[in-house]
This record gives C-alpha cells, sequence and structure tokens, in this order.
C-alpha cells in the first residue's frame, strides 16, 4: 500500500526528470516515463497517478498528444496535469491550458516554486477524491450508497446484456433490528451495522457493488454470477452473519435473492422482486434465504 | 552524475543472495516505472570482486540514472545470467 501520494514525472530528458524528483521524492511516490507512449502505460497500471507533470516536446508523441488522451479517457480525465516546459509563449500555455492542464510551469525549472504548485494540486485532488467516496459511500458503514447503486447498475446491467453475461441482486435484511435499537440502544445499533457491512464487504469480489439501501438494508449487485451461485452467497453471508454474534448478540438476516432476465431488466425492477423475495424469507419466519420469481 | 567515492576500506562484497535482493528489487521498481534513487544503491556499484562484474553493475546504475529501463532490464537480466541466479521482473504479482 502506497500512503504519499503518487507523482507520474513525464519528461525525455534526464536531467529535467533528476530535478523535479530530487525537490518532490521526500513527500511524493515518484514514477517517471521518459516517453509520452510509457505515461499512459503506467497511468493505466496500479498505483494510479494522484498528479502529471508532463513535459511538451517530446520525441513520438508530444505533451499536448499525451494530455488530449489522458483528458478522453474517463478513468485518467480526473488525473490533473501540470506542463512543464520550456515553451514560454503566451499561446502554448493558453494551448495547454485549454486542453484540460491545471498549471503551466515554465523551464528552468525553479524547485520551490514547482514543490509549491505541486502541493496545491495534489491538496485539491485529495480533497476531490475525498468529496467523491462521500457522495458514493454510506458514512457509517463504509459500502457504497444507494445513490452509487443507481449509477453503477445500468452500466452494469446494459454490458450484462450486450455480453449475454448472468447478474444476480441479492437484497438483505437484519432481522428485528428495531429491537437491537430499541433495547440496546442506537450505538450498538451502529456497530450491528457496521459488523454486517464488513462480513458483506469481506465476502464480495471488487467487481460486486454492495450496498447500503435504507436504514438495515443491504443490497449486492453481482455480475458474471448465476442464480445458484448468488444463492450460494446469501446463504454464506446468513451463516457468517448469525455467528457474528456482534456486542454479544445474535443477529440475523434475511434475503430475497434474484437473478437479472437475460433479455435485460431495468434495476428498479430487480429491486421490486428482490424485495418480495425478501418479504417472503420475513413470512417464512426470518434468518433465511428466498429465491425470487 | 556525480561521483560518490569511498574509501577501499569501507567497500564490501555483497553475496549472491545479496546482489539477487538488490537487483530483484531494482527490477520490480524499473517495471513499475518507479523512481530509483541511485544514491540508495550505491553498494552495488562495488558489490562484485570480479572486476567485469563491477562494470556491468556501474553500467546498471548508468542506465538507471538516465532513465533508460528497458536497457537497464537487459543488463539485469545479462548479470542474473552471469550470476546463475533467477530474477523475476516480469511477475508483476500484488503491488498493492
Ligand atoms: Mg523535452
Amino acid at each position: 500500500m502506497n500512503e504519499k501520494p503518487v507523482i507520474l514525472i513525464v519528461d525525455d530528458v534526464p536531467t529535467n526528470v533528476q530535478i523535479l524528483a530530487n525537490c518532490l521524492k521526500d513527500n511524493y511516490h515518484i514514477k517517471v516515463a521518459t516517453d509520452g507512449l510509457r505515461c499512459l502505460e503506467l497511468v493505466a497500471a496500479t498505483p494510479t497517478p494522484d498528479l502529471i507533470l508532463l513535459d511538451i516536446e517530446m520525441p513520438g508523441m508530444d505533451g499536448y498528444e499525451v494530455c488530449q488522451q489522458l483528458k478522453k479517457n474517463p478513468v485518467t480525465q480526473n488525473i490533473p496535469v501540470i506542463f512543464v516546459t520550456a515553451n514560454d509563449q503566451e499561446e502554448d500555455e493558453e494551448k495547454g491550458l485549454q486542453l484540460g492542464a491545471v498549471d503551466y510551469i515554465t523551464k528552468p525549472i525553479r524547485p520551490s516554486i514547482v514543490v509549491a504548485r505541486v502541493n496545491t494540486h495534489i491538496t485539491l485532488k485529495l480533497q476531490h477524491d475525498k468529496l467523491t467516496a462521500m457522495a458514493t459511500h454510506d458514512q457509517l458503514t463504509g459500502l457504497y450508497n444507494r445513490h452509487y447503486l443507481f449509477i453503477s447498475a445500468n452500466k452494469k446491467i446494459a454490458k450484462a446484456k450486450r455480453h449475454h453475461e448472468p447478474v444476480s441482486f441479492i437484497m438483505m435484511d437484519i432481522d428485528h433490528f428495531k429491537h437491537i435499537n430499541d433495547n440496546y440502544g442506537h450505538p450498538v445499533g451502529d456497530i450491528v451495522l457496521q459488523k454486517v457491512a464488513t462480513i458483506i464487504e469481506q465476502q464480495s469480489r471488487s467487481e460486486d457493488v454492495a450496498a447500503r439501501f435504507g436504514g438495515e438494508e443491504f443490497v449486492i449487485l453481482l455480475d458474471h454470477c448465476s442464480l445458484m451461485d448468488a444463492q450460494f452467497k446469501a446463504e454464506k453471508y446468513r451463516q457468517l452473519i448469525e455467528a457474528e454474534r456482534p456486542e454479544q448478540h445474535v443477529v440475523t438476516c434475511s434475503f430475497g435473492v434474484v437473478q437479472m432476465n437475460p433479455e435485460g431488466e431495468a434495476i428498479d425492477s430487480l429491486i421490486k422482486r428482490a424485495d418480495l423475495a425478501l418479504y417472503q424469507a420475513k413470512e417464512n419466519g426470518r434468518n433465511q434465504v428466498v429465491i425470487g420469481e | 552524475m556525480e561521483q560518490h567515492k569511498k574509501p577501499e576500506s569501507v567497500q564490501q562484497v555483497l553475496t549472491k543472495e545479496q546482489i539477487h535482493d538488490l537487483l530483484q528489487v531494482l527490477a520490480e521498481k524499473l517495471q513499475q516505472g518507479d523512481y530509483i534513487d541511485t544514491a540508495e544503491f550505491e553498494s552495488i556499484k562495488t558489490g562484485s570482486s570480479d572486476n567485469g562484474l563491477q562494470n556491468v553493475f556501474k553500467q546498471l546504475m548508468e542506465q538507471i540514472a538516465q532513465f533508460d529501463s528497458n536497457a537497464a532490464l537487459k543488463t539485469i537480466q545479462n548479470i542474473e545470467a552471469q550470476l546463475n541466479v533467477t530474477i523475476n521482473p516480469g511477475q508483476k504479482e500484488d503491488i498493492k
């Protein structure tokens, strides 16, 4: 795990890279590319850079073109780019900024200026990342929130339909949660929610979308997952949650599991069907998994 | 490149194991595009009592200082062949 923000330095002249790296290496994890193609290659790998210092004049693909490529790609378009260049004409700077760079530094490199500007843009980038995380995640449990579920579900469902891949959906609800809150207090209720969320998180694949849907209700959208596998998964969650005993209390969950209609199906419809199955699980006595129609 | 001259008495010969470990670290960093501070790897320059090998180490550090990753990775492979140790720069496992 890299704790330091990652800065990618792109310049074809080794001396320039050395100067930039020397003034930034103590506070940042530095990556280096000496041409545009290598830059794009490194941007696609993990850890993703938090900032790119980009030279303009380079053999092959120049800095402008690299910047255009970065801004075209949804995965890389939010990485701030600072041009560091000998091109000091007004129109050069204008062009750079129009291409989406956040800043423009002219050579010769003055380390203190570079450090100050880099620090500023890194701070902004990290704040932006934090805000994005807050907008897409549930504060208490750290799982995705409802808002993010809807955004990602539409994309995942469309993709699955195109490639004829199965998508399954689990809706789950903590049994008698009101009883827990009323009898042991909200702090205990919060701990229960967090424990359940942790189990969901630990059992999920990175491509799953596990979200807190409402108060004590969670959903998991599973792509490349058949109904049988989803049922198996839900049963696993059920057993682990029952065994967890947060704060010495027995906590159980009920589950509704459905598979997307292969012809395609809106997320609202998946939710409705899973909710019906979940209702059935509650009716049947709770702490169980029910497959939806 | 500035010269980091060390007195002869401080120079130490590295074991094959130590060289292997250092090369492994360098190869991984090169693959991942990580900046390598050559000052941190000075010991490798004098890491062998073999003159030929010592020159190759110097050449490697020069290539790294010039950010010529491909050449540096080739040099590491050559050293690997000479030392008959296995370096796996291609296995980019978990970087997390
Ligand atoms: Mg240049």
